[in-house]
C-alpha cells in the first residue's frame, strides 16, 4: 500500500476517535503498527478499519522517571494488541478491564487514549 | 573437510579486566583504556602484539554521543596505543553486546583474521541517564521540528522505556501464573546475599523481602530495588590463539546462540514468550544443563531474570519464582547465580548488564573469585538481552 495513502488513512480512523487496526488482504493478519507491508506475509495489500472497544492485556503506572505520573496499557482489541495511555479513573484500573478509546490532541501530537467502558 | 580442522586456530581469552566506579570525572574512553591495561596486564602480553579491537557502546554513554562506530574504535585504539588493527567490528545488539562482540572475537582469531583480538564494551551510564532524564521534553520538540519519529510508526504514548515495557511484562506474568511480587522480588534479595560477598559491589548491607516490596515503585509492579541504576565503566576481554602467556588458564568457547524477536511488545502474541530459550538451545547445543557450574544471567530488572530462568529450562514456565525461593544464587547453592550481587548490586556499568554478567563468570572460571568463589567452577553460561527480549545472546565458556 502506498505509505501516503496509508498514512492519511491511518490518521482519518484515529481522528475519529478509534483505533487504526491494519489488516492483510492476502494473509488476514492483523496489526496496529503502521507498516506498508504485511510482517507475516509481506504482501503489501492492507487496509485500514477502526476498533473502539478493547480489554486491558496488562498495564503498569508510571511513578518515577516522567515528570508526571502516566499509565500505559496493552489493549486486546478481539486479538489485536495495541499501546496506549489510560485517562480513566485509577481505582477501576485493572487487567480485564473493558475500555474504550477516544481521541486527544496535545499541541501537535495527535493521539488514542482509552477510558472504562463498564 | 579435514584441512580445514587442521588450519583452524585454538582460540581462548587470556585476559579481562573490569574497572567501574559509581561516578567517574574523566572521559568515557579513558575507562576503556583502564580496563584494557588491567586485561593485557592478566594476559602478560604487550599492547604491540594486538591486531584485533571490537568496541561496543550504549548511544548516549560516550561524551560526545555521536561518537559511536568506526570512530569510537579508532579513538579507543589511539587512546592505548594500539596502532597495527587487522580486524575491527563494532556491535550493537543493545544489553546483549558484549557477548556478541566476544563470539565475533574467537571466531576471528580461530579464522585467521587477527591473532590477539580486544572486546572492549561500556562507557558512562550516568551520562545516558541524565539524558534520560530530559527525553520526554526533547522528543515533543522532535516531533514538531522534524515530523519524523518512532510517534510515526504507530499509537504515540507516553511511557518510559523500557521500565514500563518490562513492568508490563510483569504485570501479565503474575496474572497469567497466579502470582505475587515475592518470587521476583527474592531476586533483589539472593543478588543482595551475593553481593554482601562482593566487596566491589556499590551496593551491599542486609536487605530483606519486605524492604524491596517496600521500596518506591517506579512502574507498577516494579520497584526501585528491582531495577538497576547506571553507572561508569567497562569491561575488556582479550581473545588470543596464544594462552602459554597468560597468568590465568585458558578460557574456551564451547557454545554461542542467539535469537531475536523482531516484532514490538504489542504485537507479540505472548508478551511471556521470549527469544532466550532458543539461543540457549543453540548455546547448549548437546550439552545438558547439569554440566553448568555457574549462571551469569542479565538483570537489568527483576523479570528479566525470572523470565531467563524459565526460558533457560531451570524452572517451568510460571515456576520461576519457586526456584529463586530454593537453593540457589549463592555460591555454596545448587545454582549459583550473578555471584557478584550483579547488575543490582555492582550497577549497570555503561547502561547495560551485559558486561557486569559477563564479568563474573570470567572471575569464576579464572578462579579470582575470591571468597565468592564456586568451587570447582568449569563451565559456566551467560545469558544477556537486548531491548526488551528483542535479542538474546547465550554464550558457555569453559576451562579444562
Amino acid at each position: 500500500m502506498d505509505y501516503k495513502q496509508l498514512n492519511d488513512e491511518y490518521y482519518n480512523v484515529l481522528r475519529s476517535g478509534e483505533v487504526p487496526i491494519l489488516s492483510c488482504k492476502n494473509c488476514g493478519y492483523s496489526f496496529t503498527n503502521l507498516r506498508t507491508t504485511c510482517p507475516k506475509c509481506s504482501s503489501d495489500k492492507l487496509n485500514v478499519r477502526g476498533a473502539k472497544e478493547g480489554v486491558v492485556y496488562s498495564y503498569t503506572i508510571i511513578e518515577r522517571g516522567l515528570p508526571f505520573t502516566a499509565v500505559l496499557l496493552l489493549v486486546d482489541i478481539n486479538g489485536v494488541r495495541v499501546k496506549a495511555n489510560y485517562l480513566g479513573d485509577p481505582k477501576k484500573l485493572r487487567i480485564g478491564l473493558k475500555v474504550r478509546s477516544k481521541y486527544v490532541k496535545q499541541e501537535l501530537i495527535e493521539s488514542i487514549v482509552f477510558e472504562p467502558a463498564e | 573437510m579435514k584441512v580445514i580442522n587442521e588450519t583452524m586456530v585454538d582460540a581462548s581469552i587470556v585476559g579481562f579486566g573490569f574497572y567501574y566506579e559509581k561516578k567517574v570525572e574523566v572521559p568515557a574512553v579513558e575507562l576503556f583504556k583502564r580496563s584494557i591495561i588491567e586485561a593485557i596486564k592478566m594476559a602478560n602480553m604487550e599492547k604491540d602484539e594486538i591486531d584485533g579491537l571490537v568496541v561496543t557502546a550504549v548511544p548516549g554513554t560516550i561524551d560526545n554521543s555521536h561518537d559511536t562506530g568506526i570512530f569510537l574504535i579508532n579513538k579507543v585504539a589511539s587512546k592505548v596505543g594500539i596502532n597495527k588493527l587487522n580486524y575491527f567490528d563494532y556491535v550493537y545488539t543493545g544489553g546483549s553486546s558484549i557477548v556478541v562482540g566476544t563470539y565475533r572475537a574467537f571466531k576471528a582469531v580461530e579464522s585467521g583474521l587477527a591473532n590477539n583480538v580486544l572486546v572492549v564494551g561500556g562507557g558512562k551510564g550516568n551520562l545516558l541517564k541524565r539524558i534520560r532524564s530530559s527525553m520526554f521534553e526533547s522528543t515533543i520538540k522532535n516531533y514538531v521540528n522534524e515530523g519524523v519519529t518512532y510517534y510515526e510508526l504507530t499509537i504515540p504514548t507516553i511511557e518510559f522505556y523500557p521500565t514500563s515495557d518490562y513492568a508490563l511484562i510483569a504485570n501479565r506474568y503474575m496474572r497469567e501464573h497466579n502470582t505475587d511480587d515475592s518470587g521476583r522480588a527474592m531476586i533483589a534479595v539472593k543478588q543482595r546475599e551475593n553481593a554482601n560477598l562482593n566487596p566491589k559491589a556499590i551496593y551491599r548491607g542486609k536487605l530483606t523481602l519486605k524492604d524491596v516490596l517496600e521500596s518506591p515503585m517506579v512502574s507498577y509492579p516494579l520497584r526501585l530495588l528491582e531495577v538497576t541504576n547506571p553507572v561508569d565503566g567497562a569491561l575488556a576481554i582479550l581473545v588470543s590463539k596464544n594462552a602459554s602467556k597468560s597468568s590465568i588458564s585458558p578460557i574456551k568457547l564451547m557454545g554461542f546462540g542467539e535469537a531475536t524477536l523482531t516484532i514490538p511488545l504489542a504485537e507479540r502474541e505472548n508478551i511471556l514468550d521470549t527469544p532466550v530459550k532458543h539461543s540457549v538451545r543453540r548455546a547448549l547445543n548437546s550439552l545438558n544443563l547439569d554440566k553448568i557450574d555457574y549462571y551469569g544471567i542479565y538483570d537489568a530488572y527483576t523479570i528479566m531474570v525470572l523470565l531467563e530462568i524459565e526460558g533457560i529450562g531451570l524452572a517451568d514456565n510460571g515456576k520461576g519464582g519457586e526456584f529463586v525461593m530454593g537453593d540457589s544464587f549463592l555460591p555454596t547453592s545448587s545454582y549459583p547465580i550473578n555471584t557478584s550481587g550483579g547488575s543490582l548490586n555492582v550497577g549497570q556499568v555503561g547502561f547495560t548488564s551485559g558486561g557486569v554478567v559477563l564479568a563474573e563468570a570470567l572471575y569464576q572460571l579464572a578462579g579470582l573469585a575470591e571468597n565468592r568463589q564456586v568451587k570447582d567452577a568449569r563451565i559456566a553460561l551467560v545469558n544477556t538481552l537486548g531491548g526488551v527480549f528483542d535479542h538474546s545472546a547465550t554464550i558457555v565458556l569453559g576451562v579444562e
